[in-house]
């Protein structure tokens, strides 16, 4: 359901990405081992179509990214794919339930979905974070600065899934969480990603992961750039 | 709409910029309204301090100068007109009315002006009000002084009490004429004219404190000298001495009496027959104490009669009589005796003999010109003559580089706002830009990014604005009774006026057009980051 092909893009005629061919299927949760300098970034842009490859095509659900108009690609974005950085990915002035609920601001379609499972965004987002394991009703009180790392992550992931996108993209989630939190926080997103039948792309240079993953990729091996050259 | 919401958030977490960003946009908006209104009301009050006056005669200079001195009772007025002169062109067919003034003496640093009782009638200012007396009445007692309302109240004087002019401008220099001290026997309404800043003394009485002796004119050696003295007046004096033999309280009669002579000298001058009556009733303060009199002295009843035209007036005042003696007396009588000097200034029959202005009422508008021409080709000495309105306008032009500046001023204020608001929005550029990146990654567009820049911009902006106005009609409002009871100056409080809400909007159209500079940026950044955190 989503494929790349002969996908090349360069920034200030540096060569970033050369990726021959890359498919992932429906269901699949991927993990992409790239050490930081080896495209991760530039390609997750690629695929949240914010930025435009050069040449080659990256196809989502069978619709092709370069037919589409730039703010195409942004309501396309909204629409179908849930991001989770690695850490401070949530906007400071808006509460919990606010920035969970943000994604609904640009995508009517994940809000419809959304609404399918609770009577509101606010319940909707609720049950997501109850899901995640966060059900204090206090901690929906709290800016989201006094929140915990683990605690931030997952109010990243409850957002990411709101609406049940078709893709969840995380960069480098748990980079920041201490090991007892990153195996718990992965398992809550295995979980829920199963539930939801929500394809998911789990981009981190922690080999050490790898092994949570039916299917991974190196990204240096996939990626055709030499860096040493173009450095 | 979303976009704004997410804007008007992103203000309320960053409280302190965006209080500081609105107070000094807030400060500015109010400053220059500020000085708008201002520019207004002392523009409105500055044309306001003359009206219903076609032309204002002195002698040859400066037309400013004329206006400053006889309308703002500004400056130095060492040029003066004959007394003469003003009775030549009171007379003229197309004069309607003619009041003369006459400046140059002070009290405790206000204005001491000198014109006779038709000033009170003619004299008008803003949309042709007439002064009003708050309290007392206007006397013909040729000592007797109407103060303005600021005058009473910074000098706390009431009616009745006495006062010494100093002759010159200044507050302490000049010869004190305190051998002819005034009783206050009217006080004015505020007009937020130069008046209210004035003592209002008859041209007599002010000619008496100039003549070579500056009213110095000797002791009396006593009553013998004084009927001596009075034997070349004809009538009236004869009465006087009887008066004083026979009353404790003669001194005043003899006011009433010279009064008369005094009247009569203002009828001539009057050609209206209403203000004839009206001078009457004046007269009457002292009737009272001549009806006691009457009884004795036939003599004096007939003169009397002689004095009032007709008998209904009489009579009417003889029913007034019993207040009349008491307020008279109490305000009058018992506050206020006559010096002898004043006595004998009275007795001398002073005319006045210089003046310095006339304020001219034309008989048709049409006569303006003419007027002017002739005035200004006067024969008998140099004179010219100006249109108040005109000269009014041409004196503002002179403030209009002020005017100018302050605009400037003002203008340059508000742009420091703006500045300030954008250097705080460009310094939060950079720590917002993984702000922006999760809003890209939720769905944003560029678009929305560089309108949430704008939005929030538009929006300090916005509440500056009007926390601004606020500001400003809280002010005038705090403001405006100290500024008229301490500075005479009246601000009317109005709705903001078409100019200001232009100036609003050109002031909230400056602050989006500036949040461009920040919102391309903006822009730019999410184009080139995308969804990676930058940091």
């Amino acid at each position: 359901m989503i494929n790349l092909t002969n996908l090349r893009f360069a920034w200030q005629k540096k060569d970033i990405i050369n990726i021959k061919a890359l498919n992932i299927n429906k269901g699949q949760h991927l993990f992409i081992e790239g050490p930081s300098g080896s495209g991760k970034s530039t390609l997750l842009n690629l695929l949240g179509g914010v930025l435009t490859p050069q040449s080659g095509d990256v196809s989502i659900l069978g619709q092709s990214l370069n037919a589409l108009s730039s703010s195409q690609k942004d309501s396309f974005r909204a629409n179908h794919i849930g991001f989770i950085f690695q850490q401070f990915n949530l906007i400071p002035y808006l509460s919990v339930l606010d920035n969970i609920t943000l994604p609904c601001t640009f995508s009517k379609a994940r809000k419809e979905k959304a609404l399918k499972h609770s009577k509101s965004l606010n319940e909707e987002a609720i049950r997501l974070l109850a899901a995640l394991g966060l059900d204090d009703s206090e901690l929906l009180q709290r800016s989201v600065n006094e929140l915990s790392v683990g605690q931030q992550q997952r109010v990243a992931a409850a957002r990411a899934m709101l609406g049940s996108p078709e893709i969840i993209i995380a960069d480098e989630p748990t980079s920041a969480l201490d090991s007892d939190h990153r195996q718990g926080f992965i398992k809550i997103l295995f979980e829920e990603c199963q539930k939801e039948n929500i394809t998911l792309i789990f981009v981190s240079h922690d080999a050490d992961l790898k092994h949570h993953f039916t299917h991974s990729i190196n990204l240096q091996q996939l990626n055709q750039v030499n860096f040493k050259e173009s450095i | 709409m979303a976009i704004l919401s997410l804007a008007f958030k992103s203000l309320l977490n960053r409280k302190l910029t965006f209080f500081i960003t609105l107070f000094s946009i807030a400060i500015s908006v109010t400053l220059l309204l500020g000085v708008q209104t201002l520019k207004t009301e002392t523009n409105n009050s500055f044309m306001k301090s003359i009206s219903g006056t076609d032309l204002i005669i002195g002698s040859r200079g400066a037309s400013s100068q004329l206006l400053l001195s006889s309308v703002f009772h500004i400056g130095n007025t060492t040029n003066t007109i004959k007394y003469d002169t003003y009775q030549t062109i009171s007379k003229s067919p197309a004069v309607e009315w003619a009041v003369p003034i006459s400046l140059g003496d002070s009290h405790h640093g206000y204005t001491v002006m000198a014109t006779d009782l038709s000033f009170f009638d003619y004299f008008s200012y803003a949309n042709k009000q007439h002064l009003k007396v708050e309290s007392g009445k206007i006397d013909d007692d040729m000592f007797a002084v109407v103060i303005g309302s600021e005058v009473a109240k910074k000098l706390n004087y009431k009616i009745g009490d006495e006062v010494i002019v100093t002759h010159g401008g200044g507050e302490i220099e000049g010869h004190h004429h305190d051998n002819i001290p005034y009783f206050i026997s009217a006080i004015l309404s505020p007009s937020f004219t130069a008046i209210d800043q004035s003592l209002i003394i008859s041209l007599e009485a002010m000619e008496a404190m100039h003549t070579d002796n500056h009213g110095h004119f000797g002791a009396l050696p006593g009553e013998t000298l004084l009927a001596s003295g009075h034997t070349d007046h004809d009538g009236h004096d004869h009465e006087d001495v009887n008066h004083e033999e026979h009353h404790d309280e003669a001194t005043h009669d003899e006011h009433d009496h010279e009064d008369a002579n005094h009247q009569e000298h203002d009828h001539e001058k009057h050609h209206g027959e209403a203000t004839h009556d009206e001078h009457d009733h004046e007269k009457h303060h002292g009737e009272a104490t001549h009806d006691e009199h009457d009884h004795e002295d036939a003599n004096h009843q007939e003169h009397d009669h002689e004095k009032h035209n007709g008998e209904a007036t009489h009579d009417e005042h003889d029913h007034e009589d019993a207040n009349h003696q008491e307020h008279h007396d109490k305000a009058t009588n018992e506050s206020h005796r006559d010096t002898q000097e004043q006595r004998v200034a009275r007795l001398l029959k002073i005319k006045p003999e210089n003046i310095n202005a006339i304020f001219v009422g034309l008989t048709s508008p049409q006569a303006v010109l003419g007027m002017q021409n002739y005035v200004n080709n006067f024969q008998a000495e140099p004179l010219s003559a100006i249109i108040p309105a005109l000269a009014l306008q041409e004196l503002w032009q002179f403030f209009s580089l002020a005017e100018m500046a302050l605009n400037i001023v003002t203008v340059f204020v508000v742009l420091v706002g703006l500045l300030g608001m954008l250097s705080i929005i460009l310094m939060s550029l950079n720590e917002r830009r993984r702000e922006m990146a999760i809003l890209r990654s939720v769905g944003a567009r560029p678009g929305h990014i560089f309108g949430l820049i704008i939005g929030e911009a538009g929006f300090v902006c916005f509440a500056g604005i009007v926390l601004g106005v606020a500001l400003l009609y809280l002010l005038l409002a705090v403001l405006q009774a100290p500024l008229a009871s301490y500075y005479g100056f009246y601000i009317d409080i109005n709705m903001l006026t078409s100019n200001d809400l232009l100036i609003l909007t050109v002031i909230q159209g400056s602050a989006l057009l500036i949040a461009l500079i920040p919102g391309w940026l903006i822009y730019k950044y999410s184009l080139s980051d995308g969804m990676s955190i930058k940091f």
